[in-house]
């Protein structure tokens, strides 16, 4: 699928065969499927954290705590009291851990949107993102002039060194680098750890759909400018 | 010859108990605090919930360099685990599971017997402190002597409280005279006797001795392969027999709500497991005690309630007599 500006945008993102309106319609409604998230106040407000039990909790339990030996008693119920509780260890091998949509797991790489502009390859502080590539002269169509363009020969991102900063996928001016969260992709041999196009490209398909957006965040520019395509294209 | 074989198949009998309860106790220790913990445990050996674990531990242990050290005195170093351990297998002889004989050795002097040889296995610790050669055992040999020292005065009286109540020092017979009102009337005795023997076997928040964060390993520092293993079976060991005896001197031993003497061996079991399971839930529960703490609960606390449990039996059967 083509969107607006000639590049190719990820089947995932958007089912083929669907027009603009239907896109504001998946949008909208995804956004507003979003369950209510668990009230967590922010850092510096004096509310308790949902995590500790209501003050209330504690009030039974504080004259325990001031008979002689009732600390000794509180200590003792606390540790049975987390023995019948779930546990919270995760059996990863076995279990596959929920990870959260934005884990930082792997870079995956949309080739088909890249255009070598190397602002990835300038901005990684680590600098373990190798991109070669040669220009191509495209023969002229119609009465224009040849064009040339920029065709990838190599891209390649070393994973021993990269810190996982995310640098290079905010600074993709066209949507060609991906967060992916898997992450079992441990080798015996350091230099196996330089994932190639190929690789980059295979971790595409595991790029989850982006996150839904805050219910009551600012609703997205992308939508305002859909909006305003819709009503241009109506109006015409 | 029938007389034989009984004999010969008791004492097969108490060490297949004195093999398998303590890594009970052991595996047990593990889950349970791991759940207490918010954890699994082991999980992995032996299929189900890691139940293999402390066999696992023990193939691990016993293929293991047995170390010297070189400035060691070898004969005590080596000689200390056995010291540790042995005592604990014979305090479980006269531990009686059923009426009528139901024990291995009906001493008349049990109760004795068995707190004496209880101390011993506390020797085995010192021993390895002192033959180890290294200022870390050394200090934890001598707590451990300064804790033996302390906790044996709380812990004989508190026992000679029973012995007083029930007239006899026979474990058999003072299970034959509980009665269910000794449950407070001894409650006193029972929780002193129970933190002393604890203290004994330093179990934590007792641990001063073998504080790893301060002394790495205590007396067990040097130590490793099969002799640290024999400490540990030592310790675990010092479990069943402290939870055995508080049974048959407080909780009536092996009489149960019905059928005593088919099901006695069941009800000091599931005595013996309820007591293991507070000795790992206070071990779970309370942080490590300072030495001086140690030594004030001991001299401050314990001493004067074991007096005063003593008068108060005293007064009971001067009384009821």
């Amino acid at each position: 699928m083509t969107g607006r500006t000639g590049r190719v945008v990820p089947e995932v993102f958007f089912p083929a065969a669907v027009g603009v309106v239907d896109v504001i319609a998946h949008l909208r409604s995804s956004h507003r499927a979003v369950p209510e998230p668990p009230h967590v106040p922010a850092l510096g407000t004096n509310a308790t954290p949902a995590a500790f039990p209501p003050r209330a909790a504690y009030a039974i339990m504080s004259p325990v705590g001031r008979l002689p030996g009732g600390g000794l008693a509180k200590g003792l119920a606390v540790t049975l009291r987390t023995m019948t509780r779930r546990t919270n260890t995760r059996q990863y091998p076995e279990v596959q851990p929920d990870l959260p949509p934005r884990s930082r797991g792997v870079i995956a790489l949309f080739e088909e949107n890249c255009t070598v502009c190397m602002l990835c390859a300038r901005e990684c502080p680590d600098w373990c993102i190798y991109i070669d590539s040669h220009k191509e002269t495209l023969p002229a169509e119609g009465g224009g002039r040849a064009r040339t363009r920029n065709v990838l020969d190599r891209f390649a991102i070393d994973f021993s060194l990269c810190m996982y900063c995310g640098i290079c996928v905010e600074v993709c001016p066209f949507d060609a680098l991906f967060w992916s969260p898997e992450f079992e992709y441990a080798e015996y041999d350091i230099a196996e750890l330089t994932h190639e196009r190929d690789r980059l490209r295979e971790w595409m398909w595991t790029v989850p759909p982006p996150q839904a957006l805050d219910p009551s965040g600012d609703p997205p520019k992308e939508i305002a400018a859909a909006e305003k395509a819709a009503a241009r294209g109506r109006r015409a | 010859m029938p007389d034989l074989l009984e004999i010969v198949l008791k004492l097969a009998l108490v060490a297949a108990v004195f093999a398998v309860l303590p890594l009970l106790v052991g595996q047990a220790e593990h889950k349970v605090m791991a759940h207490m913990q918010g954890r699994l445990g082991p999980m992995y050996a032996g299929g189900f919930h890691g139940w293999a674990q402390l066999v696992a531990d023990g193939v691990k242990f016993a293929q293991k360099e047995d170390v010297v050290p070189a400035a060691a005195d070898r004969r005590i170093f080596k000689l200390a685990p056995g010291v540790a351990l042995v005592p604990y297998l014979l305090v479980l002889l006269v531990i009686p599971v059923g009426p009528d004989g139901m024990v291995v050795l009906d001493l008349g002097l049990g109760l004795f017997f068995a707190l004496a040889v209880m101390g011993i296995g506390v020797i085995g610790a010192i021993m390895a402190g002192w033959a180890s050669a290294n200022k870390y055992s050394l200090l934890g040999g001598m707590r451990v002597a300064a804790q033996l020292l302390s906790y044996e005065l709380p812990m004989v009286f508190a026992a000679a409280s029973v012995a007083m109540a029930a007239g006899t020092l026979s474990l058999s017979g003072i299970v034959e005279e509980w009665r269910w009102y000794w449950l407070p009337w001894q409650a006193v005795g029972l929780v002193v006797f129970f933190v002393a023997g604890l203290a004994e076997l330093r179990r934590p928040p007792f641990d001063m001795p073998i504080a790893d964060s301060e002394i790495i390993l205590g007396p067990y520092t040097e130590y490793g392969g099969l002799r640290f293993a024999l400490f540990l079976l030592a310790e675990y060991a010092g479990i069943v027999v402290l939870a055995a005896l508080t049974a048959v001197l407080y909780l009536g031993g092996w009489k149960g709500p019905f059928l005593d003497a088919e099901l006695g061996w069941l009800w000091l079991l599931l005595k013996v497991f309820a007591l293991a399971f507070i000795v790992i839930w206070l071990r779970v529960s309370f942080p490590r005690m300072r030495e001086d703490q140690l030594q004030r609960l001991a001299w401050a606390w314990l001493v004067p309630l074991a007096l005063a449990q003593l008068a108060l039996t005293g007064v009971m059967r001067v009384v009821s007599a």
